[in-house]
């Protein structure tokens, strides 16, 4: 590319005020897996690379894992395994996607004339090639945008670019914590889900008509990397934030409190009956809404002081988006004795407010 | 997602969704308390609290 053309696009992102935190897409180079890194049987609304969502209505369908198998300038991709030759029903649904939360996609304006434009890059590896696709959708499902594009040689990472004027009608979340928009990518979804590419349509289309379906064929393989969602008909270089900064977005929807590697000792409490104790807790990380809890099980945890003993259950009573009250069951505690609370190595509590 | 059973904790729900035992908010936000709220509607019921 020319300096000339290098400084032309600069402007044009710079008209649409985007100079920095283009990407509205979180941990779109695939470097953050909190909960898993392998899933060889997905089931649906599971996740391996943190914040994308992946969808099935046939659970067992494909695999996904997080790979190194990555483009020049990427580390890591999402890769996904068809895991026979299977046939969707004109209903299935098989996608992955990235929910967009309604704060961070309001200054995009759908919904109303000013919407704006957005381009959507990413880079793509399959063993298939072909037209494949995806879809732009509001939360109520009801307004989207399918779209299509070329993987034209296998087994060859490809950049591509799709360029989307905003949707000036429909109903689109706006500044909230709901869901502002959703980025679909297509692995098999039926003809009831499918759409003309290219245009807005009152439906919530999954991929445009036609497109590959990555499940039909056993053993194909598709990789994923260097998701970009920006303002403006530019399609910018991949914004590279740092591991940290990534990490911290990600926990805003899900994060793990645990030491892989270590015992760690979580909070100070007192024996509120004979049988169990409250810890209570802050969360790292304010979350998008008040999370849902659960443990890795129910018997990692440890309670010291006048005993010590392992939990057998592990649940809680009070949550909110900062902390919440945990009700760790146990036996031979004194009442109002002080007791820690702490956790094994491999023991953790997730919290989960995904969209 | 798959909601088998739901029992009021305090303030939250002690639910078992597609085989885990989650501790659910009461917080429209939250898409397990949707899924629960979803689950009522079929015609199942919250169980009290012990």
């Amino acid at each position: 590319m020319s300096k000339a053309r290098e400084l032309a696009e600069l402007g044009a992102v710079y008209d649409s005020g985007a100079l920095s935190n283009r990407n509205l897409v979180i941990n779109g180079a695939m470097q953050i897996s909190q909960r898993t890194t392998s899933d060889s049987s997905i089931s649906d609304n599971e996740f391996v690379c943190d914040r994308f969502s992946l969808r099935t209505s046939n659970a067992g369908w494909y695999g996904a894992e997080q790979s190194t198998d990555a483009p020049t300038g990427f580390s890591h991709s999402i890769k996904f395994e068809s895991t026979g030759a299977n046939s969707p029903a004109a209903g299935a649904y098989i996608f992955f996607t990235q929910k967009i939360e309604g704060f961070n996609s309001a200054h995009l304006e759908f919904g109303t004339s000013n919407a704006k434009t957005i381009t959507i890059s990413f880079h793509i590896k399959s063993s298939l090639t072909g037209t494949f696709g995806g879809s732009v959708r509001n939360s109520a499902q009801n307004r989207s945008y399918p779209f299509s594009f070329t993987i034209s040689s296998a087994n060859t990472w490809e950049y591509k670019t799709v360029t989307i004027a905003g949707d000036t009608t429909g109903t689109w979340i706006g500044s909230t914590n709901g869901i502002g928009l959703d980025v679909i990518f297509n692995l098999g979804s039926g003809t009831n889900n499918q759409g003309t590419a290219g245009a807005w349509a009152a439906a919530g289309y999954l991929k445009p008509t036609g497109a590959v379906n990555l499940v039909e064929t056993s053993g194909a393989t598709l990789f994923f990397t260097g998701l970009q969602l920006e303002l403006g008909t530019e399609a910018t270089p991949f914004e590279h934030r740092s591991f940290a900064d990534e990490l911290q977005r990600c926990k805003r929807y899900y994060q793990r409190i645990g030491d892989p590697s270590n015992t760690q000792r979580v909070s100070d409490t007192f024996g509120w009956t004979t049988a169990i104790i409250l810890p209570a807790f802050l969360w790292p990380v304010e979350m998008r809404a008040t999370p849902s809890f659960s443990p890795s099980d129910g018997t990692g945890g440890r309670i010291e002081g006048n005993v010590a003993a392992n939990s057998t259950s592990i649940s809680s009573n009070v949550l909110s988006k900062q902390g919440g009250t945990l009700v760790v069951n146990t036996s031979g505690l004194t009442e109002d004795n002080p007791y820690m609370f702490s956790m094994a190595a491999t023991y953790y509590l997730q919290l989960d407010a995904e969209l | 997602m798959n909601v088998t059973s739901a029992q009021y904790q305090g303030e939250v729900i002690l639910a078992v969704i597609d085989g885990e035992t989650l501790s659910v908010p009461q917080d429209p936000n939250n898409r397990h308390y949707a899924a629960i709220l979803e689950w009522v509607a079929d015609g199942n019921t919250i169980e009290e609290a012990d």
